[in-house]
């Protein structure tokens, strides 16, 4: 029966979960040193491909994560990812077995939280009317600077409960992930409250969300 | 951990606002890993990743015929 991967933990901590997707109950079971969550889908067409089941079977899986994420540090997979059946298990995860124990020993004990910067004045830009190349690097560099000044105090405010920062530049706006221990969190959430905020910039914080980001190693570890 | 900070909770570090759906499948259907060897193919706005399942291709296939949109297959870096 084909299976919907949910995430690998560590194997030393199995969750039993009590959210199902598309009415089919998790299956966990340890395997080359890890943990794999999953759930067997009779019809994954049924299940995955209108539109409206699909969202349904999203916020199922996103159910699925946080009871997971409530007790130990999951690895998520993209959803929806499908199996052929339970047999390739094994086979399918083998190939990147180190990468998973080796990004679960970096993530351990941890959550991520992510935060969006957005500018006002960067909303009503204009993209659509062509500017010089001149005033087009300008925007550039004021884009970069605010982005930095941002990041520093970021990092400045929660240096000691962040174990690490990502960050990727988006269209409108620029997003930060913060790897935080568990024990931390309130104290992350306090600092950034205590900060304030910085003019003309608004800063929107979610989480806790399994800690995707910090999966693939910086480049530097590599 | 609390009841509170087990939710995937938002907060606007200037103002207040809940977490959203959209931040909800944004995660879900933007961030994780992506098997070695996946395929991945659009349907209706969102990229589905199949492995080595060449039957149920064939039932997307169909699926998207029903809601009027090809297929897209999407080269894709697997990750991590």
């Amino acid at each position: 029966m084909p299976c919907l991967l949910c995430c690998v933990t560590r194997p030393d901590s199995s969750v039993s979960v009590a959210a199902v997707i598309c009415e089919r109950a998790i299956q966990s079971r340890a395997l080359l040193g890890l943990r794999l969550y999953w759930a067997e889908l009779e019809n994954p067409e049924a299940c995955l491909a209108p539109p409206e089941s699909l969202k349904k079977a999203a916020l199922e899986f996103h159910q699925v994560l946080r009871e997971i994420l409530a007790v130990t540090t999951p690895i998520p997979f993209r959803f929806p990812t499908l199996l052929e059946s339970e047999d390739v298990l094994e086979q399918q995860l083998a190939p990147d077995q180190q990468l998973y124990r080796d990004a679960l020993a970096r993530v351990a004990g941890a959550v991520q939280y992510d935060i969006v910067a957005t500018w006002a004045d960067e909303q009503a830009v204009d993209r659509a009317t062509p500017v010089s190349g001149r005033e087009y690097l300008k925007r550039r560099q004021q884009s970069a600077g605010r982005v930095a000044a941002v990041e520093s105090k970021l990092k400045s405010v929660t240096a000691d409960c962040v174990r690490e920062w990502r960050g990727r530049q988006e269209r409108r706006a620029h997003r930060w992930f913060a790897l935080v221990p568990r024990e931390c969190r309130e104290r992350f959430i306090a600092s950034l409250r205590a900060a304030g905020g910085s003019e003309g910039v608004r800063l929107r914080l979610s989480g806790p969300w399994p800690p995707a980001e910090f999966v693939a190693p910086l480049p530097d570890h590599e | 951990m609390s009841a509170d900070s087990d939710s995937a909770a938002a907060l606007s570090l200037e103002g207040g606002e809940d977490v959203s759906l959209l931040d909800i499948l944004d995660h879900v259907l933007n961030s994780g890993v992506v098997i070695h060897g996946s395929i991945v193919i659009s349907l209706a706005g969102v990229d589905l990743v199949y492995v080595g399942l060449n039957v149920l291709l064939t039932s997307v296939e169909t699926a998207l015929r029903n809601i009027n949109r090809g297929p897209q297959p999407l080269p894709r870096t697997p990750r991590p």
